[in-house]
């Protein structure tokens, strides 16, 4: 086994382990934001260690993986503000343990 | 024709993608891509990226190099906290949605801090209304929230705008 390949089994381990973690995240995170943390933070870097890791182990796919990379970091933040904000005009899934918040009170204001 | 340097900039991106997708050196899929990427480009004026070429001043490469390598350790560091959390018997929790004002002038700059904002420890964007970014924390900072949402806010908007402006 070569060092690529040793290297390349500790990425898509790694990256399977942020993932891992990322759905428990999901699963026992009280409220919707915060299901939103690990839901947006881990999937990220868990996909972009794995494809890192396939990458290694067929280094001719590593462009297409590089520009899948490129596209995960750009549009997975944005989905999750889609999500944040229809969460956050959707009264009946508010979360009631916030401790401050400024958004609703600007909302407030306006009206 | 005043969006020259932008249909350039977004031919050459097309390309690249073009390329790397494709992965062939037959002279017939190159000039099919070529073709292809200066179309889109003309057709959206260049909208895809913008003037890249302002990025082509050292101070300013230097600037987006540096900004990369930021982000890169801050998303490591966000994962370490998320994982570290989500382990506990009982999750530390606290959370809060703050508002800090925005100072940055460019859509494009804008979007990329929002971006940044969600990926980085513990803080994810809601909503951006007008100069003001809303920002959810999953564990409030110790002291005055604002005031430490603003100097979070502003590592990023300091290095964003030495890029974009």
């Amino acid at each position: 086994m070569s060092f690529l390949d040793i290297l390349a089994h500790v990425f898509t381990g790694l990256g399977a382990l942020v993932l891992f973690a990322s759905g428990l995240g999901v699963f026992r995170m009280p409220d919707v934001f915060n299901k939103m943390h690990a839901g947006t933070k881990a999937t990220t870097l868990g996909s972009i260690l794995f494809l890192l890791g396939i990458g290694l182990f067929e280094p001719t796919w590593m462009p297409k993986l590089l520009l899948v990379v490129l596209f995960i970091v750009l549009t997975n933040p944005v989905s999750s503000h889609a999500l944040a904000r229809a969460a956050h005009n959707d009264a009946s899934e508010k979360p009631d343990n916030l401790i401050i918040d400024d958004l609703a009170d600007n909302k407030g204001g306006d009206k | 024709m005043k969006r020259k340097p932008a249909v350039v900039s977004t031919t050459v991106v097309l390309f690249g993608i073009w390329l790397s997708l494709t992965l062939s050196t037959d002279i017939q899929e190159i000039v099919l891509g070529f073709v292809v990427s200066l179309i889109t480009a003309v057709a959206t004026h260049g909208a895809l990226t913008g003037n890249l070429f302002r990025l082509l001043t050292p101070a300013k490469f230097l600037a987006t190099i540096g900004y990369v390598f930021f982000f890169l350790g801050q998303m490591v560091k966000a994962n370490i906290d998320v994982f570290f959390r989500i382990f506990r018997p009982v999750i530390p929790i606290k959370p809060g949605i703050v508002k800090a004002k925005l100072t940055l002038k460019s859509e494009r700059a804008k979007a990329i801090l929002a971006n940044s904002i969600t990926l980085t420890p513990g803080t994810i964007t809601i909503d951006i209304i007008k100069d003001e970014i809303f920002v959810h924390w999953v564990f409030l900072p110790a002291g005055d929230v604002h005031a430490e949402t603003q100097i979070m806010v502003d590592s990023f908007a300091g290095r964003l705008e030495k890029i974009f402006e």
